[in-house]
């Protein structure tokens, strides 16, 4: 069966078998930004936004998501134009391995697109869901304070 | 890796046709929810998947009675809701805000989280509690049951789907309480128990517990309602409950906790919730 | 003390930008043309053999290319443990063997054209199974008429195979049962320590391919690039420089990836088929069949004099390496050389360890490497004779601590699985950690006060710490650097980076030797073909030794600079020069040149040559980190339910390169920790076989379980450290347990000598008081 997403904001067209899985057909069309690990939803290596809510694309089937916004890691920044939030998690210390960090970074994402300033009991909230075995999770918080307060005063999603 | 018994998907535009196609496949079709059992669980047996977004089955709207919360409404939907908001004076969103984790919670649906009742649901257990009612289309009309029918009912889901479900809404006199426990923040809880309590004055009028902590689907424990029934919330009462539940619950024995742990803890929990209540609705 | 430009400061993460944009930079990133994919068959049993294998239905699967088993691959015998050669543990394992010795051994491999071809065709193999009894319990593991676990002949290096004795060690230094009947104090207790893993969250991972000269390219996910190419060697039967390993970014490894696990059989297959071929394990396969943390059982008996003076430490363990020998000698030597020197004031000490085989998982490297063992026992045990003293938790440790100048005899009567190294200690700031971790937490407001709360009851624990900094005598690191015409320069050298930010800060010490900046300079990594050696990331090695090989490359560039610049700017003396802003500048004449000058003129003016210089590492000492930490817990009464509220983690690694990545080091292990101390477990059936084989019941903790974690960095100079520098990255997951487990005993007064401590068992042990 055809399936059209948007992703990150170019129209792709995939033909995929009814029983795909989302984390799949991303990794399997060259999105390695999207790691894998559990497929049971508990580590969160597998983040994406569909239409700026994140999920676990491991559990999330291909189909069910026809016609939907999806946004990878690769969506908020390149390496030349880095989003607060990628730039943030690299300077302050919250990237050691860096394999949970495209799903930490879409949920922190996520989070700061509905609260600008958010607690650190949010923060500790919208991450929970991204398993980290390197960082303690101390920095990334931390991280992410930072990242919502240049996405505030920079205004406008922190694109300056 | 992709589910390999899958070979049709189906977008059905209204729920007739869906559940025309559910009993066309004679149990090897499944509604997809959040889709999150259907995808960890990869039971084989499952040749089509039946898809509800074109039908809706999102919303949460409000009358004089009750709320009706569409089957597709996810926990994070639910517990962001602001009718939801202010429901039993927020003891519910509380309850359940916690749950799981943020990707999960965005993923798990109302309706998808009921279906089983497994004891490990916090959804089903709260729901319960809270004598929700089931609203199942059949494909012409829609049947009300409470969810305590629903499960006795067995296999209805061959050929119906789940629309909506309503919570009444309580008056001042009733008070909800729920504790779980977790080995981590985002464990599936490993025992819950909810209760909800129609006081007069102190007096427990009616109650309404349920836990999760057995067997599957999870079931009220009507015993602990009737115990209940016509005592005074307070240290004493809630002493003895802690008792009678430790008592008299049963509990599941497994790897992770064993059943008198599970048991002394039901108990705890009990105890807590009703000191909870202790001093209101006086 | 000089100033420093590149030193002390937070660099970013060399990698970083490229890890939060989602480069394809691990080794699953890439997906070659025509690649293959093996999945693995596991054993259902814990001890049987295979009396008959078929795999004709697999193989006529359509994809299949061929199935692995031990009728069709090299039967040689090796181990698993990437160390240095010759390794010190046993010879035991097989590519594939007849004999299964866990549940989750390997059965067999399906090489197929995709992944859901070889999951398939997995399902077909059948195989008939000869059911073994079965050892399950270390305590039975050297009981006469017990299974032998490991019957074969060929096996090597096991201390005792018929009596599934994989090592042994006994060491003995002064008379330990005159010392302890002299103590006027005396405490004996036994802890014991579970199955448990680190669970980096990306799992083991293989790519192989032929390059165009048909070498065999093995790129992959590991912590030891130089060991995977000498052991996939050994086990192929083939040449060493036939085989490149590439290791790209790692997704973690905390010692899980110290390990040849996957590499020899991708390479076999790629060699059989000529194709690139992918082997990657699941959740399930990693927890059950990759290498976990030995649990041991750990009995000590510690007599202190009037005085509080520690006189006699006894140290017994039963270390379980399950099924295979991996690490089982040096772990448990690790356990004892690594917290015993601690307390040198002790007269006599005495250290035996049976480390012994079952039919479980395999043990192996684990971050900290048997010494979190050794301290869950240790520090609750110092606790108690501190208690038992009357002098208290601070005051007794201070008492008996090692110091600066001072050396303990374990160091040399206890090494890597055979004799240590003498050392004497250089740098120490343990009564500081004490001091400013005791403040930070409160401990004097706090200690044995009992906060209550309703049912839940605050307490206070602590725990001092020490680890190495690399094998002394053993661990070898080279360097290579090059400089270019715009005055940067290349770092090839094969230090591990797992994410633990080695890259970045071998590139600030090389900076600053160079008198650039760390942007300066280019680092590329662990490429067996490019690179030079080194053994890898593991001991706490990384900076101490891979940093220090960097730096002496470095020195011997600025030295060939000089040289050149004495040319250029016509001085006599090469000594009289300074690097500095990307200049070489002269004392004497304060004349300079720029590097990028210097470069173009060697390369393209006169007496050209490359600027380049290598250099080796390998120390004599192994100086010691230092750590104290202290745990603010809140136990829930009725409900045995252990909260952290506050855990302060005081550190003295020497001087700390990045402050940033050392806070990064100290935090991931004190969350690794918390889950040793209070979640993480392996549960078996009474087959042996893992019930809670996913991240769904393996509990690690998530934003929401952290308490506040308080690093403190207490600097101080180690003179034989790059930059005074020493290790920062295993000794912290030391800690939680025993400070957990003091605090509970702070708050409530009760032990459970059971890792980790689960609400019901703390719950039961309440009861019982
Ligand atoms: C790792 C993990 C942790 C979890 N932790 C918790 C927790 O802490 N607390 C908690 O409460 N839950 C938890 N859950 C979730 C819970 O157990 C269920 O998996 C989840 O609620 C299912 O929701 P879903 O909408 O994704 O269901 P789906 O997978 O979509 O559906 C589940 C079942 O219901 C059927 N179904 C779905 N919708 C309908 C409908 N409208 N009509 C008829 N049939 C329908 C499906 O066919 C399927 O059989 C956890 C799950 C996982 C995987
Ligand atoms: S791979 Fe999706 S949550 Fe782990
Ligand atoms: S940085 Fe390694 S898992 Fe998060």
């Amino acid at each position: 069966m055809k399936v059209t997403y948007i992703i990150n904001g170019k129209k792709q067209e995939f033909d995929i078998s009814p029983g795909e899985i989302l984390l799949d057909l991303l990794r399997d069309n060259g999105y390695m930004e999207v790691k894998g690990d559990c497929y049971e939803g508990t580590c969160g290596a597998c983040t994406v936004l569909i239409n700026n809510v994140p999920y676990a694309s491991c559990t999330t089937l291909a189909a069910g998501v026809d016609e939907a916004e999806i946004t990878t890691v690769k969506g908020l920044g390149d390496i030349n134009n880095p989003h607060p939030v990628q730039q943030a998690f690299a300077k302050f210390g919250a990237v050691q391995c860096g394999y949970c960090t495209p799903g930490e970074i879409l949920s922190a994402y996520a989070l700061l697109l509905k609260d600008p300033d958010p607690g650190e009991e949010d923060i500790k909230r919208a991450l929970d869901g991204n398993l980290c075995r390197c960082s303690g999770y101390m920095q990334q918080i931390e991280a992410v304070k930072i990242a919502a307060k240049m996405m505030r005063e920079a205004g406008d999603n922190g694109r300056v | 890796m992709r589910l390999t018994s899958i070979e049709q998907c189906f977008k059905p535009e209204t729920l007739s046709e869906a559940v025309t196609i559910i009993r066309d496949y004679k149990g090897k079709a499944a509604i997809v929810g959040g889709g999150l059992n259907i995808t960890t669980e990869r039971d084989e047996s499952i040749k089509a998947l039946v898809y509800l977004d074109k039908i809706g089955l999102k919303h949460i709207t409000e009358d004089e009675d009750e709320i009706r919360v569409g089957s597709r409404v996810s926990v994070n939907e639910f517990i962001n809701s602001p009718i939801i908001e202010d429901y039993l004076n927020g003891s519910v969103c509380d309850a359940i805000r916690e749950i799981s984790s943020e990707l999960l919670r965005n993923q798990m649906t109302i309706g998808g989280s009921l279906v089983k009742g497994r004891p490990f649901s916090d959804i089903a257990t709260m729901f319960l509690a809270l004598r929700a009612v089931v609203i199942m289309f059949d494909g012409e009309k829609d049947i009300r049951m409470s969810l305590d029918e629903f499960y006795d009912s067995g296999q209805l889901l061959n050929d119906m789907i789940i629309k909506e479900v309503c919570l009444r809404k309580y008056d001042s006199s009733h008070h909800f309480g729920m504790e779980r426990f977790t080995r981590t923040a985002t464990d599936i809880p490993l025992l819950n128990l909810a209760i909800l309590l129609k006081l007069d004055n102190g007096l427990i009028e009616d109650a309404s517990i349920a836990s999760g902590s057995l067997k599957s689907p999870t079931s009220r424990f009507e015993k602990g309602e009737s115990y209940l029934k016509g005592k005074k919330v307070g240290r004493e009462t809630a002493d003895d409950f802690f008792s009678y539940v430790r008592d008299n619950l049963n509990t599941l024995n497994d790897y992770r906790l064993s059943s008198e742990y599970r048991k002394e803890l039901a108990g705890v929990f009990a105890r807590r919730i009703l000191l909870g209540f202790t001093g209101v609705g006086e | 003390m000089a100033e420093y430009k590149s030193i002390g400061i937070n660099t970013e993460k060399r990698d970083a930008m490229s890890l939060v944009t989602g480069q394809p930079v691990f080794t699953d990133d890439i997906a070659l043309k025509d690649m293959l994919h093996i999945k693995m068959m596991h054993s259902p049993y814990p001890h049987a053999t295979i009396e008959e294998i078929n795999t004709e239905k697999a193989e006529g699967y359509p994809g299949v290319l061929m199935v692995l088993t031990y009728k069709n691959t090299p039967r040689v015998i090796h181990t698993t443990a990437g160390q240095g050669w010759p390794e010190p543990s046993p010879y035991d394992t097989y590519m594939f063997n007849q004999k299964m010795r866990f549940v989750g051994d390997r059965v067999a491999a399906v090489v197929a054209e995709s992944e859901e071809a070889a999951c398939e065709a997995l399902k077909l193999i059948e195989v008939k199974y000869n059911i073994l009894q079965a050892v399950l319990d270390p305590h039975d593991s050297m009981r006469d008429g017990v299974p032998v676990i490991h019957d074969e002949p060929e096996i090597k290096g096991a201390y005792d195979p018929q009596h599934n004795l994989a090592a042994n060690i006994d060491i003995e230094i002064g008379d330990i049962n005159e010392e302890l009947k002299k103590s006027a104090y005396v405490i004996e207790d036994t802890i014991r320590t579970q199955y448990v893993q680190l669970t980096p969250i990306e799992p083991h991972v293989t790519i192989s391919y032929l390059d165009e000269y048909g070498r065999i390219v093995i790129r992959t996910s590991t912590q030891v690039p130089f060991h995977v190419r000498r052991i996939v060697a050994q086990v192929l039967d083939i040449p060493v420089r036939n085989i490149r390993v590439i290791k790209p970014r790692t997704g973690g490894g905390f010692g899980t990836k110290q390990e040849i696990i996957l590499e020899d059989i991708c390479a076999y297959a790629t060699l059989k088929t000529g194709r690139p071929v992918r082997a990657i394990y699941t959740r399930e396969e990693e927890l059950m069949s990759t290498r976990t943390r030995h649990p041991m059982e750990i009995s000590l008996k510690i007599g202190a004099g009037e005085d509080g003076l520690i006189n006699a430490i006894s140290m017994h363990i039963l270390s379980n390496t399950g099924a295979y020998g991996a690490h089982g000698l040096t772990v448990a030597s690790n356990s004892g050389s690594k917290s015993l020197p601690l307390y040198n004031k002790a007269k006599a000490v005495q250290f035996r360890a049976n480390i012994v085989y079952t039919n479980l998982p395999v043990a192996g490297a684990n971050r900290g490497y048997g010494a979190p063992q050794a301290y869950a026992a240790l520090e609750q045990v110092i606790d108690e004779l501190a208690y038992k003293t009357g002098i208290g938790p601070l005051e007794f440790r201070k008492k008996n601590h090692i110091r600066t100048g001072e050396t303990s005899p374990i160091f040399k009567a206890l090494g890597e699985g055979k004799e240590g190294v003498e050392q004497y200690i250089q740098s120490c700031a343990l009564d500081e950690l004490i001091d400013r971790g005791a403040q930070e937490i409160g401990w004097y407001e706090k200690f044995g006060k009992h906060i209550r709360n309703g049912s839940k009851v605050r307490g206070v624990g602590m725990a001092m710490l020490m680890q190495g900094s690399a094998i002394p005598m053993v661990d070898m690191g080279a360097a290579t650097i090059k400089m270019n015409e715009d005055g940067s320069f290349n770092l090839m050298y094969g230090g591990t980076d797992l994410g633990t930010g080695l890259d970045t800060v071998s590139s600030q010490i090389v900076a600053e030797t160079l008198g650039v900046k760390p942007e300066d300079i280019i680092v590329y990594a662990s490429d067996t073909d490019i690179t030079p050696f080194d053994v890898g990331a593991y001991a706490s090695s990384g900076l101490y030794i891979s940093g220090s090989a960097a730096l002496k490359a470095a020195m011997a560039v600025r030295d060939q600079i000089f040289e050149v610049a004495k040319e250029l700017l016509g001085e006599v003396d090469d000594k009289n020069f300074i690097l500095e802003d990307g200049r070489v500048i002269s004392k004497a004449s304060g004349k300079s040149l720029s590097l990028s000058e210097i470069a173009h003129h060697t390369l393209y003016v006169s007496n050209q040559h490359q600027i380049i210089a290598s250099a080796s590492m390998v120390s004599p000492y192994s100086p010691p980190p230092f750590a104290v930490h202290f745990a603010e817990i809140e136990v829930d009464g009725e409900t045995g339910v252990i909260k952290p509220i506050k855990y302060v983690a005081a550190m003295d690694c020497g001087k700390p390169i990045n402050p940033e990545l050392v806070k990064g080091q100290i935090i991931g292990a004190v969350s690794e920790g918390l889950g040793y101390a209070l979640t993480e477990e392996y549960v078996f059936d009474e087959n042996g076989k893992m019930l809670n084989g996913n991240l769904t019941d393996y509990k690690i903790f998530s934003t929401r379980d952290m308490p506040e974690v308080v690093p403190i960095i207490v600097e101080t100079y180690e003179p034989t450290g790059p930059y005074g520098a020493k290790s920062a990255a295993e000794i912290n997951i030391n800690g939680p347990a025993p400070a957990i487990a003091n605090a509970l005993y702070d708050a409530i007064g009760i032990r459970v000598k059971d890792f980790p401590l689960t609400p019901e068992k703390v719950l039961r042990e309440i009861k019982n008081k």
